[in-house]
């Protein structure tokens, strides 16, 4: 099987002889429509194919955790391991390919294999997952939902033979379908993709991606019905003092995210180092753990939804609320390192919501001034910890945004989201799935690295000059203009007059090779005058 | 390309063109999978179901049984199945409302109100929840919600029920006027059911809504005329509205009808003797009412002797000299003057509050005498 989309024949490649034009030309699609369309069937298979996995997940659920549960305390104990293993096994000898994070293997399908994601991913993640989750194993859908979008999005790109830069953006497009359906969130999806997948805001990814996600989330609704992720109460800021308390919320989420990547990279790394034949043994350990936890505390068990629906309607006091967020870091941390399939997303939403919730219990009961009910601070709580480990604030906001239906939860949640994301940030400058990606031994780009790369201006390498000139016909730049794209021009004239944007016939500096080569730091070097180092710029910039 | 037939051509169309193909091919796909999504959702709906209801029917048992915390469980369990039902809904919180998990209940009445904001039992929950706290306002709030709410036929005594919770929080915060106003809501919306309305207006006139009160008792005197409780109350509300007579005439009519009341014969004995010293009684002449203000002051004075003779005989200058006044105006000449009705009713007026400052709960009530002597103050 080719792992690579075959390029389209050129259309004046075909016979002439067949009337075989009737698609796209008698139409009249181009390439940007053919795919914008696509996008919609896409959004739409994704959207079926996340209903399937829902569904499968909660039938596994019942059938081995079940609902009925007290004389079901053994099997849950035993369900997540088992479960496990079986996943674990269709992974690692069944569908290889299925393995890992949906969001690096989507990542690699753009950045590595031109959009290409192997077909069995989408029935290994189903399968796999659906066990996993459906046994109690403490992950969550909506990273494997994701990747099938992805897989779904790919075969069908091959199936329409679409051209190799069309074919690196339709995963993403499938990608934002699949986590827009598991989670129910047109925006949360379409953002989440943007931001930390692809990175890319271009008219046409934005459409497609955007036209994917909502049929997917569509066709989910049409036949789940149109249940949001959370019930959420009504909430409202009762004093402008609280304010404070949800930047404290973002400095907890932003320190115990940080701590949880820096535990799973840890744990992963240590494991990795393993015997191979404990990649078979990890994950029934990992569920062993897993049930023997949900002894005690079966609301960590799966991928948490229903205890925290639970929460948000004050079933737990604040205490009970933290030991869940503990006991759910715990088992999530073990699971997810221990190889288990199985998302991130809704654990940590999960620990989140939990932490949130007893820090709000506990300033409610203690902070001097009127306070919102521990249910408001479980939302913030959630956005934070999403913020701080998937390092994605704008996709945090309107996650929490999106589920809460709450306007007046934006300053709050804006506040600590920004708070928990910077610290985490600082703590630990590596983004979480990069991080994944290392760990693999895979080198996949972050989006946030590539958010915050400044590339160098004509500004930072002109020669400026002491008094302004008249400009002379010819070539000319504009000092905030690319300094790659200043190269262009440099193979062609020697030195390149740099004009102001706001009176193009004044002359303000010039810019030559050298002026080029000294901003990159290749100047110095040759001439041996120190200044920057080899590898890298004046700016920190990676030469 | 004419000499090939168009289903020809539509045959080459399909053979060749891969894009084609793979329309119709995803198409197909498409609606296979849209019918097996079909099925199994609608599968799983059903699942859900019959299991939300296996869970909730246990809760019901639970509750029948009196373990309320069990039937708390089972109905949050049916509640993960079908969190849109708003019956599991709200048999969740009234037992969490019952078992006083008051933040739980809240959360979810809300979350019900929402959908279904005129909802009668919804406001009552919350009504109570509130109530529960201590926050009056908002309670008496939802009660009046929950009042004007929707109830289903079915559950319309209900309503009454919860206009009955309304006014006993009313009574116990001691917001006369809307208790009052609650009271004749009550009696307009009553069933011909002679305890409740007999409870109404004796409640009217616990408040002093007398005027009310006899309205009540006069209807229900008159739709259930052997019904003693009537016209006890009508009596009694008479009584209270100063009218003297009538309220002799029901009692009478009461003890008639029940001669071993007790109560309806120390009122009758009360109403005679009011009615025997009262100068401001209907139909009496200039000369009756004179007289029978004259006497008044003197059993004023009389009584207020006793109670000085009984404290060691020690006035208060101001005191004495308002009783020596009295004296004067009795001893007065001026016996024709319409002033000089008043001024006796006055003076006994003040002399009788003075005797009760000065003795207080030592002397013996003349109960007669302080009926007539209040009512003539208002």
């Amino acid at each position: 099987m080719s792992t690579e989309p075959k390029a389209s024949v050129a259309a004046g490649e075909r016979r002439t002889f067949w009337p075989t034009q009737i698609w796209p030309a008698q139409i009249g699609l181009s390439e940007t429509q053919r795919f914008l369309l696509l996008a919609l069937f896409i959004g739409i298979f994704s959207g079926l194919l996340v209903v399937c996995f829902h569904i499968a997940i909660d039938w596994i659920s019942w059938t081995t955790l079940g609902a009925l549960s007290g004389r079901f305390r053994f099997a849950r104990l035993l369900s997540p391991a088992l479960g496990a293993l079986a996943a674990g096994f269709l992974v690692l000898r069944v569908f290889p390919k299925a393995k890992g994070s949906g969001v690096n293997n989507t990542k690699a399908a753009i950045y590595a294999s031109n959009g290409y994601v192997p077909s069995s991913t989408i029935i290994g993640k189903f399968l796999a997952c659906s066990i996993a989750i459906g046994t109690g194993n403490s992950l969550g859908p909506e990273d494997p939902s994701l990747q099938m979008g992805a897989g779904v999005a790919s075969r069908l790109g091959r199936l329409f033979q679409l051209e190799r830069s069309t074919m690196r953006l339709i995963a993403p497009v499938g990608a934002a379908a699949g986590i827009a359906a598991a989670f129910n969130t047109p925006i949360t999806g379409v953002l989440f993709v943007m931001e930390e997948v692809l990175a890319d805001w271009s008219a046409t990814t934005v459409g497609s991606i955007v036209l994917a996600a909502v049929s997917a989330v569509v066709t989910m609704r049409a036949f789940l019905g149109n249940e949001p992720l959370f019930r959420i109460p009504a909430f409202q800021l009762t004093h402008a003092s609280e304010l404070l308390l949800y930047a404290a919320i973002g400095v907890v989420g932003g320190l115990i995210s940080a701590l949880f990547i820096v535990a799973i990279e840890a744990l992963k790394t240590r494991l990795e180092k393993l015997p191979h034949w404990s990649v078979y043994a990890l994950p029934a350990a990992g569920g062993f753990l897993t049930g023997l936890v949900g002894l005690w505390f079966p609301e960590v068990m799966g991928a948490g939804y229903d205890a925290v629906n639970a929460a948000l309607h004050g079933q737990f006091t604040w205490p009970v609320l933290f030991y869940l967020a503990l006991a759910k870091l715990v088992v999530t941390l073990i699971c997810f390192s221990a190889g288990t399939p199985g998302g991130m997303f809704a654990p940590v939403l999960f620990i989140g919501g939990m932490l949130g919730g007893a820090f709000g219990g506990a300033a409610h009961r203690w902070w001097p001034f009127p306070a919102a009910s521990p249910e408001a601070y479980m939302l913030v709580g959630m956005g934070t910890f999403f913020a701080g480990v998937f390092r994605s604030p704008i996709t945090s906001i309107f996650l929490v945004f999106e589920v809460s239906a709450s306007y007046v939860i934006i300053l709050p949640v804006m506040i600590a989201n920004i708070t928990a994301y910077l610290l985490s940030r600082k703590l630990h400058a590596m983004p979480f799935f990069k991080m994944l990606a290392q760990v693999e031994g895979v080198a996949l780009p972050s989006a946030e690295e590539k958010r915050n790369f400044q590339p160098l201006r004509v500004e930072d390498a002109m020669h400026t000059l002491s008094s302004r000139m008249p400009a002379e016909g010819g070539m000319r730049l504009f000092p905030d203009e690319p300094l790659d794209a200043a190269l262009r021009l440099l193979a062609v004239r020697p030195r390149i007059q740099v004009v102001s944007r706001l009176r193009a016939d004044e002359v303000i500096g010039t810019l030559t090779l050298e002026d080029v080569h000294r901003a990159y730091g290749i100047a110095e070097n040759q001439d041996g005058a120190g200044g920057a180092s080899p590898e890298t710029g004046p700016r920190g910039v990676p030469a | 390309m004419a000499k090939y037939p168009n289903f020809l051509r539509l045959l080459a169309t399909l053979t060749v063109s891969s894009n084609l193909r793979s329309t119709i091919l995803v198409t197909l796909i498409l609606i296979l999978s849209f019918t097996f999504t079909g099925f199994l959702s609608s599968a799983y709906k059903n699942q859900k179901e019959s299991r939300g209801r296996a869970h909730y029917d246990l809760g019901q048992a639970a509750l029948r049984a009196g373990d309320l915390q069990q039937a708390i469980e089972e109905y949050r369990k049916a509640l993960l199945f079908l969190p849109d039902d708003s019956d599991y809904g709200l048999s969740l919180a009234i037992a969490l409302v019952d078992s006083g998990r008051l933040d739980e209940a809240e959360s979810h009445l809300q979350e019900l109100l929402e959908g279904n904001p005129t909802n009668g039992v919804i406001n009552l929950m919350l009504a109570r929840v509130a109530a529960k706290r201590k926050e009056t306002n908002q309670a008496i709030d939802y009660y009046q919600r929950a009042v004007y709410g929707y109830w289903p036929q079915s559950n319309i005594s209900a309503r009454r029920a919860a206009r009955w919770e309304l006014v006993s929080l009313l009574q116990k915060q001691d917001r006369r006027n809307e208790l009052v106003g609650e009271l004749m809501q009550l009696y307009a919306n009553a069933p011909d059911e002679p305890n409740e309305k007999s409870k109404i207006g004796f409640m009217l006139l616990q408040y002093g809504a007398t005027s009310n009160a006899v309205e009540v008792f006069r209807d229900l005197a008159r739709d259930h005329p052997k019904y003693v409780e009537a016209h006890h109350g009508l009596g009694e509300a008479y009584f209270d509205s100063g009218d003297y007579l009538a309220a002799r005439r029901e009692v009478q009519q009461a003890i008639h009808l029940d001669p071993r009341d007790k109560e309806n014969v120390q009122l009758l004995a009360l109403a005679n003797a009011v009615i025997g010293i009262d100068p401001a009684l209907p139909r009496l002449s200039t000369a009756d009412r004179l007289a029978r203000s004259h006497a008044l002051l003197e059993r004023v004075l009389r009584d207020l002797s006793e109670c000085v003779l009984a404290n060691g005989g020690k006035l208060a200058p101001p005191l004495q000299q308002r009783i020596d006044g009295a004296n004067v105006l009795l001893a007065s000449k001026a016996k024709g003057a319409e002033d000089y009705l008043f001024q006796l009713q006055d003076t006994a007026q003040q002399l009788w509050k003075d005797k009760k400052d000065f003795c207080g709960n030592i002397s013996k009530p003349d109960r007669a005498l302080d009926v007539v002597l209040t009512r003539l103050g208002q």
